[in-house]
């Protein structure tokens, strides 16, 4: 491990690389402080950053918007009482009122404290399990690959909001979604409608703008949360050495928990840190203050988010498949930068994977250093309104579309995408299986024909071969055990929170 | 017959439909053998696999165990100027040049906000056209025209 720390030590800090993550950092904390713009938008409209970059810099430079924008949210959540992210949500409870109490400057440096101790501890996480978890995955053949991803997209729906039905629904338009364009085997076009830039596949960027940044920009319009906010200003920064001894325990539990939940399919960082301030309230010297602006209340979800923003890199860089949405948004990335996200990359490109490992740890990092003292900063953004925000964030996105393939059609089918993505959350779908599933499906399709060619036609290839029927018995049973009533009232109370 | 679940019963109905359209759609490419797949297997599977789960989510909406939805306020006029300012957009990019076409999105688009004012995207405007323009062609190097195609 130490001697391929040394390779991505190497590859990492190259003073171009430092200054992608840096940027990309910068960029991601700025955006990720907008309230209403969640990470899924974010990234979306901060792709087209990375076009020009090589790829080790454009993962480096996208790794850093994504923990930034992690990060930003919690920042927002502090000072306004708004989630900039839908994970800094449980941050807000003790957040927002040790603010109140005239605090929100400590408040800030314990997210920032958190974060960054748990962030590094998640790096380490990542670069010893991500190599192991990859040579296993190297011999699966293509039944096992299908299965797992079967598995890998049936946990994100068990943890998705909303009933199962629907989101299995949202998963399978997706996958449809995925086919558009050349089969790959036979050369013919599918569902291209004489469109030459559909030829090569519907872009992804087209998609996770569409639905997403342009789904929110509506959302917010229409909701009502447009009025101007108070941001409560943030000073006295340096939390004292009580505030330090009582965090510390609660940063340790949040990292912990945070790590564990982080590599699940479909968990994302929200449920890991609802998972941690439940665990504050039962265990924590102070629960009694719980609510009422206890540093743990901070410290723990803030730990627990950033942990998993690292480890759900683990499934991502060593399988190829991701865990969540905003995971399915970095393999795009990815595979717009023509690598093939799995086992292969370790051994192809081992710059690139070590590279971007350890830039995680210069990210974090860079985001301490970036967010003490730019604080002042970031409050002053809070104050732009939302009516003078929205048509940019609108320009920018449109900007991104059309920079992808230099195409003014996808600009109209991203607008095409937007009213789906209304509709979507007028329905209660909730779009995120779906960019799980438009990711994945072209995989799952090679890998589902490749099997029934190596099985002769026979359909009973993927319960024959042990590895496969495990997969998909946990497929099942995940199904089964979130169906149950048990299950489906402890999803709907993590929805809520 | 009573729809408890609104909400659901139309999630359930578009997925029946999108899902037989897809079906018909697979079926007039060539279909394949389960050993030799053609074009069309895997996504007619698909279709009718959604076709499947749209029927189990529009049906469930109708028992009464289940909770009741209003399908609620459509504020489609928001949509609308939203959406359509970004198509506007698309449409004048080639032929009227980035800073033109920058310029109609955001002053068509600021409409969509309940405190729109006219002095407000006006300012905006003049300070998001000249950026957005410095950032994208200026440093990222995007090929992008700039004025009319005409000049």
């Amino acid at each position: 491990m130490l001697a391929n720390l040394m390779i991505g030590f190497d590859a990492a800090l190259s003073l171009q690389n430092v200054l992608y993550a840096l940027m990309g950092c910068t960029l991601g904390t700025l955006i990720g402080i907008l309230p209403g713009l969640g990470p899924l938008a974010t990234i979306s409209m901060l792709l087209p950053f990375t076009y020009g970059i090589d790829p080790l810099g454009a993962l480096i430079m996208l790794a850093g918007i994504y923990y930034g924008a992690a990060y930003g949210g919690s920042t927002t959540a502090i000072l306004v009482n708004l989630p900039g992210e839908t994970s800094s949500v449980v941050t807000i409870i003790d957040g927002y009122q040790m603010a109140r109490r005239g605090r929100a400057g400590v408040a800030i440096a314990t997210a920032a404290i958190a974060s960054f101790s748990a962030g590094c501890v998640g790096t380490i996480v990542v670069a010893a399990f991500a190599a192991p978890l990859a040579t296993v995955a190297y011999r699966f053949g293509a039944a096992e690959y299908f299965s797992l991803m079967v598995v890998g997209l049936i946990g994100a729906v068990s943890l998705s909001s909303g009933s199962i039905p629907k989101a299995i629904g949202m998963i399978l338009v997706g996958v449809i979604l995925g086919c558009v364009g050349t089969d790959l085997n036979s050369g013919t076009l599918r569902f291209t409608f004489g469109q030459p830039h559909l030829w090569e596949g519907l872009e992804f960027i087209v998609l996770a703008v569409g639905v997403f940044a342009f789904g929110e920009i509506i959302q917010t319009l229409t909701s009502g949360e447009t009025q101007h906010q108070d941001v409560i200003p943030a000073d006295h920064l340096m939390p004292s050495r009580r505030d330090f001894r009582r965090m510390t325990p609660s940063i340790m539990r949040g990292t912990a928990i945070g790590s564990m939940v982080g590599v699940l399919p479909g968990a994302g960082l929200s449920i890991a840190s609802f998972f941690s301030y439940a665990l504050e309230k039962k265990v924590s010297r102070h629960r009694a203050e719980m609510g009422s602006g206890a540093i743990e209340g901070v410290a723990g979800p803030e730990a627990a988010n950033n942990a998993a923003a690292q480890t759900a890199f683990i499934p991502t860089l060593s399988l190829g498949i991701p865990g969540s949405p905003t995971m399915a948004l970095m393999l795009g990335a990815m595979v717009m930068h023509n690598i093939q996200p799995g086992p292969r990359v370790m051994t192809s490109n081992p710059d690139l994977f070590w590279g971007l490992i350890v830039s995680m740890l210069i990210g974090n990092l860079m985001l301490v250093i970036l967010n003490l003292p730019l604080v002042g900063l970031w409050v002053r953004l809070l104050k732009i309104p939302y009516r003078a925000l929205f048509p940019a964030i609108l320009l920018f996105c449109c900007m991104g579309v059309y920079a992808a393939q230099f195409s003014t059609f996808d600009i109209m089918l991203a607008a095409g995408f937007g009213l789906a993505g209304f509709l979507f959350k007028k329905l209660d779908c909730d779009p995120a299986p779906m960019i799980l599933g438009f990711v994945l499906g072209p995989m799952l399709e090679e890998n589902f024909r490749r099997a029934l060619v190596l099985s002769e036609g026979d359909f009973s290839v993927f319960v024959r071969e042990p590895i496969s029927a495990t997969f998909l018995a946990l497929a099942v049973l995940i199904l089964v055990l979130s169906a149950l009533p048990r299950g489906r009232q402890r999803r709907s109370l993590i929805a809520e929170e | 017959m009573i729809i408890h679940d609104k909400k659901n019963f139309v999630a359930g109905a578009l997925y029946v439909s999108f899902g037989a359209l897809v079906a018909i759609g697979s079926a007039s490419y060539d279909l394949g053998t389960a050993q030799r797949m053609g074009p069309g297997y895997f996504p007619l599977a698909l279709g009718l696999l959604l076709m499947g789960v749209g029927l189990l989510v529009a049906a469930s909406a109708l028992g009464a165990a289940g909770p009741r939805t209003e399908l609620g306020h459509w504020p489609m006029g928001t949509v609308a100027v939203v959406l359509l300012s970004v198509v506007l957009f698309g449409l004048l990019l080639r032929p009227l040049g980035l800073l033109l076409a920058a310029t109609v999105l955001i002053l068509a688009s600021a409409r969509a906000h309940s405190a729109w004012n006219w002095r407000t995207s006006i300012i905006s405007a003049a300070i998001l056209v000249p950026a957005t323009a410095i950032v994208f062609v200026g440093l990222l190097g995007l090929r992008i025209p700039l004025l009319p195609s005409a000049f």
